[in-house]
């Protein structure tokens, strides 16, 4: 399967790579993408299964991206990684149309045990 | 006259051919009406046989219809039954967010209202509209979200902890949402829980846990240093509050201050941590030039807590001087101090029953490796053992973590045993763990022994446990235990049933303890060496 990440922290970035080739799938094929505008394109030209996404992003944020993307008609999962913890913007995560949310900082094994469900 | 009575002859012969005829069309006419009454007759019977079908049709179906009226009150009986004798409330929310029907007595009874069913959920909380909205905005989401997960909706949950006061006092309340479909639309089944009770108890178990905390890190720190200086300082603080209760006009506040300083420095370095902190309030009220009254009060306090201290040194003395030293009591105290600590951290809440069977006495190295040793040997405890308490209901334990650690004499042995009631450790998900870390493939795990698998739990970096912290859950801590007792040539034995118990038990031969004592016992010494 295809996950694409996408954070304008190249660490966060890593740290998402590492927590998923550690714990689970060395099989996966992860890409990255730096902001939501960059993540559209990908989404737009090649085939993706799960996308983990950041909330404060430059360009495109992450739940102006998800919307962007479920209005598109694209159904696979979404999680959202993201240093806000205020449970309604949570609400707001969810309604645009996010699978699961997991707040910074995380515990690799943590956010593995999050997204794990959506990996095949 | 022939010819008349020929003619009569033949009128009456014609006369008598006509009634003839006649006779015989009466006759047809009768056998078609006997026909016709025959066909009628079998037409009425036919009729008559379909009406009584019928009426068995009608008897047999409003047969079946009240039993099965009576079936469906008996289950509406039954299902009123069970909702009534549910302590938790529960609850069903249509796709509009409206309350259903069908609903447990408790609902009623945990949200304080005569009737739920028609009302918005969100409604039923007393709430600020702010909340309020966000409820109803959550309902909505969490019923009409096509791509939310179940954990994603828990996360997002705003009553998880909901704090409702009304006439019937006040509460805190749980709410979990489940959602389901019926009829081919989306539901939520609500189930609303009463945790006040569990957090009373929580906040008891604390309260005791703080308590026996501060009492056991005063006991052990007053162990580490040298009892006149601890008499000495006590006498310093006591002079002090006798001199605040008398009145400050014999003495300057600049000069009080200074002694108060003093104090909290002698005080914090012998771990007279209560009395160090009362000094400190103490220099900040004189800084403050607060009022006399307030001040007498402080010298009030400072008695009580140099009485307490000095009360607790009196017996730690009488112990010192039966020449039992730092005794493994002193260890035990030190654990039970660090396992509290360890359970607040994490929010878990632990009982450590303690007992000793043993009167030597430990050097310093030895002391300072047994008690690596159990303290690693604890935090696993707390770590892999903790359950949450209504797992526990379940498995008839009683609510807390039971840690007991015993120091046992045997033979030639000392023995210390952890053993805790929490989850053990689960053998088959080991062997799955093994196999996902890379470590062996699936058909080699699969041979492993339970001899082979209690091995790989001492092996750095194995741990079945899910949540990784910064104490334990690392897999290390009993690779810690195995290294200290290979230091003092000892052994390590872990036994453990899953959801039952974990007990490690730490074998040390007594000889190493004499030895590292450096005690005058050469000949056992010689004997063994």
């Amino acid at each position: 399967m295809t996950i694409l990440v996408v954070d304008d922290s190249a660490m966060m970035r890593s740290m998402v790579r590492s927590a998923i080739q550690a714990y689970g799938s060395t099989t996966a094929e992860i890409i990255e993408a730096r902001d939501g505008e960059e993540a559209f394109q990908i989404l737009r030209s090649r085939s993706i299964e799960l996308l983990l996404v950041d909330w404060n992003m430059p360009r495109l944020d992450g739940v102006a991206l998800v919307q962007r993307v479920r209005a598109s008609g694209w159904k696979s999962p979404i999680v959202m990684v993201t240093s806000v913890h205020d449970p309604a913007k949570a609400l707001e995560a969810a309604r645009a149309g996010v699978s699961d949310y997991v707040t910074k900082p995380f515990q690799m094994l943590d956010l593995w045990n999050r997204i794990s469900k959506f990996i095949t | 006259m022939t010819d008349d009575a020929t003619a009569e002859l033949e009128r009456l012969r014609a006369a008598l051919r006509k009634a003839d005829d006649e006779r015989l069309d009466a006759l047809d006419e009768l056998e078609r009406l006997q026909s016709q009454h025959d066909v009628l007759e079998n037409v009425l019977f036919g009729l008559e046989a379909e009406h009584e079908q019928a009426r068995r049709v009608i008897e047999e179906t409003q047969r079946e219809l009240s039993a099965s009226y009576e079936r469906l009150s008996r289950l509406k009986a039954q299902q009123d039954e069970m909702l009534a004798s549910l302590s938790e409330g529960l609850l069903d929310i249509g796709p509009d967010g409206l309350v259903g029907p069908n609903h447990s007595r408790a609902a009623l009874e945990l949200l304080g209202r005569e009737t739920v069913a028609g009302i918005h959920f969100a409604e039923l909380f007393p709430t600020t509209p702010r909340t309020a909205a966000q409820i109803r905005e959550f309902i909505d989401v969490a019923i009409n979200s096509e791509y939310a997960s179940a954990e994603m909706i828990a996360a997002i949950n705003p009553l998880r902890e909901v704090d409702v006061e009304d006439a019937r006092g006040r509460r805190t309340l749980s709410v979990r949402f489940n959602r389901f479909l019926s009829g081919g639309t989306r539901h939520l089944l609500v189930v609303i829980s009463d945790r006040s009770t569990e957090q009373k108890l929580a906040a008891e178990i604390q309260e005791r846990t703080r308590e026996r905390l501060a009492s056991i890190e005063r006991a052990h720190a007053m162990l580490m240093a040298p009892p006149a200086t601890v008499r000495d300082v006590a006498q310093q603080a006591s002079s002090l509050a006798a001199s605040l209760s008398h009145g400050l006009a014999s003495k300057r506040r600049d000069e009080l201050q200074v002694a108060a300083h003093a104090v909290k420095g002698d005080a914090r370095a012998i771990g007279l941590e209560a009395v160090a902190g009362l000094m400190e309030r103490l220099e900040d009220l004189l800084d403050r030039d607060a009022p006399h009254d307030v001040i007498k009060s402080m010298a009030e306090a400072l008695d009580a807590e140099i009485d307490t201290d000095l009360a607790l040194l009196d017996r730690l003395t009488a112990l010192r001087e039966t020449g039992t030293g730092r005794q493994a009591n002193a260890i035990l105290a030190v654990l039970a101090a660090c396992a509290a600590r360890e359970a607040e951290a994490t929010g878990t809440l632990v009982d450590v029953k303690w007992s000793s069977e043993l009167d030597a006495s430990l050097d310093n190295e030895l002391f300072q490796l047994l008690r690596s040793a159990l303290v690693a040997l604890v935090r696993n405890a707390v770590a892999h053992g903790a359950e949450p308490a209504e797992k526990r209901r379940l498995r008839g334990k009683p609510d807390v973590l039971c840690i007991q650690v015993a120091f046992k004499r045997a033979d030639d042995e000392v023995v210390i045993v952890v053993r805790d009631d929490g989850r053990g450790v689960d053998w088959e998900s080991l062997r799955r763990e093994v196999v996902r870390r890379g470590f062996l493939r699936s058909d080699e795990a699969a041979t492993l022994t339970r001899d082979d698998l209690e091995e790989l739990l001492f092996a750095d970096g194995m741990s079945t446990h899910d949540g990784v912290d910064a104490s334990a859950g690392r897999g290390l801590g009993l690779a810690i235990v195995r290294q200290i007792a290979k230091q003092l040539h000892g052994q390590v034995v872990l036994e453990s049933e899953h959801e039952v118990f974990t007990e490690v038990t730490l074998r040390v031969a007594a000889d190493r303890l004499r030895r590292s004592l450096g005690r005058d016992d050469r000949q056992l010494t010689r004997k063994i060496s």
